[in-house]
């Protein structure tokens, strides 16, 4: 029972920051209708950016921590500005391929630029040591890495749901041609919409990373972050970190009970079931189509 | 698109439908079989490993052709059907001691209904959702093949399984120039059964399908059930592709074929041309041969990264998947209907030389 429980507290704590790296698909999602494959890519080369800022440019963490984050919302607007806007209108397909070559291109040169071995295992949340409280161990690392996690999904939440910027995201999401007619640029919305899906690819990265080193698999979480946010519902922010818990739970209990690979097809197998029962997740808009 | 030369006539539909329209084509077809019948005979074992390879991912991206091109649904799990196919096909020739056509056979079908239960959810959502479900196929079968196959003593686990070479009527193919000859009539047959297939009913219910589901609809066409045709078809030449690549490496395990395996077919699709039967071939020929180029020039790219102070271990790979991504994206901009597109427009350009309208 004690390790059920704790493969359970685990799993939320992992969750919370595969809700977050979620999040950046929900965000692209929600601007452009189609699910941004290059998200890994984002989450591996914002991690890469944050090691090689402190361990080898030797920055002080909090100020590699911002030029990090800025870094990344650059590579964003980037990918904006020369791989998505040329192919605005195209279809689903075309983009869905785009993003693919994106990861690939991202991917690519993370790879050429700090070579294919594993870095040294480098925290830039402090590792802390273990807490102990009643049945549970955990560390303040994963505590402190779940916390920062939890604050961001209420800010972008918020953001999303209040400020005019969210509101403009949402009507591009509907549509572009009624968006531009109320006066709202499209093109700086879509921008701003990928440097934020960047940012939240960055921000996984040094989360992730400083828990399990910085290596090329940092892009696993982007692929266990697509069931994610799947089953909490494409369009939904919420619903991106309700996903990340459930997916985050199913991977720990996988792993502690069956076996060490089964977590990632496990999660799929959740999709895929999700997929049949539910197949705009648990908060996404259900689509009906007329003739 | 087809422009032929002035003359030739579409004044039946039996002519309409047929492959070969002019002579020339016909004197092109016998040069080209004989170009690429003799090339083991001049060429070192390294280019004929790599046509075999060619050949072999033909196949595999004929299928994704079919499903992604024709009926318009896109694919992730070629790959992972790849290592189905070619599991199905070891296990029932080493441990079942069946013949090759008999494993060929029953991989077929194995795989075909793997591949139709992973698609029924498209006949309910489409687009990406059916890329999440394809990518999830991946994982789930990758996972199946490394576990399940070895609680039964079938595998070594991850070692995977290994294979006798082929061998049917007194024939043993045990060398690449050997395989090479088979591989090249696997990669034959299935290119005109992939012609054959977008040339009739099928294809255009798939195209149909395609270009608009409503409207295919309302002309009658049952789209569920063409959906999962496109995808028993896919599955079908992915288990061909894999049971060839079983044999000709001698081995099968779940690190033969990987998602990045899966995305290079797909992107061989895009390159070529996507939605018609030739692309696929430029698609494979040009893009194989850039990995091969990029990978001899690794080790001088390296060393060019290290004087410049960046790159490590592992960098030659990384500047790989940097220029696959790369001709992906130019592509999808600059030219999305691929290689054959301006193959034909090239064809057109000549055929009217020098008096160009």
């Amino acid at each position: 029972m004690e390790f059920a429980a704790n493969l359970l507290l685990a799993g939320i704590v992992k969750g919370v920051i595969y809700g977050v790296v979620a999040m950046g698909f929900v965000i692209i999602y929600k601007c452009s209708g189609v699910l941004n494959f290059a998200h890994g890519a984002l989450v591996l080369l914002g991690g890469y950016i944050g090691w090689a800022l402190v361990f080898q440019a030797g920055l002080p963490p909090w100020l590699a921590i911002i030029a990090c984050f800025a870094a990344a919302a650059t590579v964003g607007l980037i990918i904006e500005r020369l791989a998505m806007r040329p192919l605005v209108g195209e279809s689903v397909m075309v983009l869905i391929m785009a993003t693919i070559a994106l990861d690939q291109i991202l991917v690519g040169g993370t790879v050429t630029a700090w070579g294919g071995l594993d870095r040294q295992y480098a925290q830039i949340i402090p590792a802390g040591s273990a807490l102990e409280v009643g049945p549970f161990f955990i560390s303040t690392q994963h505590i402190m890495a779940a916390g920062i996690a939890l604050l961001l999904v209420v800010g972008f939440a918020l953001f999303f749901h209040y400020s005019r910027w969210g509101l403009a995201m949402r009507g591009v999401a509907e549509g572009h041609q009624i968006t531009r007619s109320m006066g709202i640029s499209v093109k700086s919305i879509l921008s701003l919409s990928w440097a934020l899906a960047a940012l939240l690819g960055g921000i996984g990265g040094l989360l992730y990373g400083s828990i399990t080193g910085f290596r090329i698999g940092l892009t696993h979480i982007g692929l266990m972050s697509i069931p994610a946010a799947f089953i909490g519902g494409l369009d939904s922010i919420p619903g991106a970190v309700l996903g990340g818990i459930i997916i985050g739970i199913v991977e720990s209990l996988g792993t502690g009970y069956i076996g060490n690979a089964i977590g990632q097809p496990l999660s799929y197998l959740v999709l895929v079931l999700m997929m049949f029962w539910k197949p705009y997740g648990f908060f996404g808009l259900v689509r009906i189509e007329r003739v | 698109m087809y422009y032929p030369p002035s003359g030739v006539y579409n004044d039946s539909y039996a002519k309409d439908l047929m492959i070969m329209r002019t002579g020339f084509q016909w004197v092109m077809l016998v040069v080209g079989l004989a170009a690429v019948l003799t090339l083991p005979l001049f060429s070192s074992d390294y280019v004929v490993r790599v046509t075999i390879d060619i050949f072999i991912i033909l196949i595999a991206v004929h299928g994704i052709n079919i499903v992604t091109g024709y009926a318009g649904q896109i694919t992730l799990g070629q790959g992972a059907f790849m290592v189905l196919g070619g599991y199905i096909a070891g296990i029932m020739s080493q441990q079942f001691q069946f013949n090759f056509w008999l494993a060929l056979l029953l991989s077929i079908i194995g795989s075909v209904i793997v591949g139709v239960i992973f698609a029924l959810p498209s006949v309910k959502v489409k687009e990406m959702y059916l890329a999440l479900v394809t990518l999830a196929a991946h994982f789930i079968i990758i996972w199946a093949c490394l576990y399940i196959p070895g609680m039964f003593g079938l595998t070594w686990g991850a070692t995977g399984l290994y294979l006798k070479p082929v061998s049917f009527a007194g024939l043993v193919f045990d060398s690449s120039i050997k395989f090479y000859y088979l591989a090249f009539g696997f990669a034959v047959v299935m290119t005109f059964i992939a012609k054959s297939i977008a040339r009739s009913g099928l294809g255009r219910a798939f195209v149909a399908i395609r270009d608009n589901d409503k409207a295919a609809e309302a002309s009658g066409i049952n789209i569920n059930y063409y959906k999962l045709v496109a995808f028993a078809i896919c599955s079908a030449y992915a288990a061909v592709s894999g049971t060839l690549t079983a044999y000709f490496i001698g081995w099968m395990n779940t690190e033969a074929m990987t998602l990045t395996d899966t995305v290079w077919m797909v992107g061989m699709v895009i390159v070529g041309g996507i939605g018609t039967t030739i692309g696929p071939i430029f698609g494979v020929v040009s893009l194989l041969w850039m990995r091969q180029a990029v990978m001899l020039a690794s080790p001088a790219i390296e060393s060019t990264l290290a004087g410049m102070g960046i790159g490590g271990i592992g960098s030659g790979g990384g500047v790989l998947i940097l220029a696959f991504g790369l001709v992906i994206l130019l592509f999808l901009i600059f030219e999305p209907r691929g290689m054959a597109h301006r193959w034909s427009i090239w064809k057109a350009s000549v055929r009217l030389w020098p008096f160009a309208y």
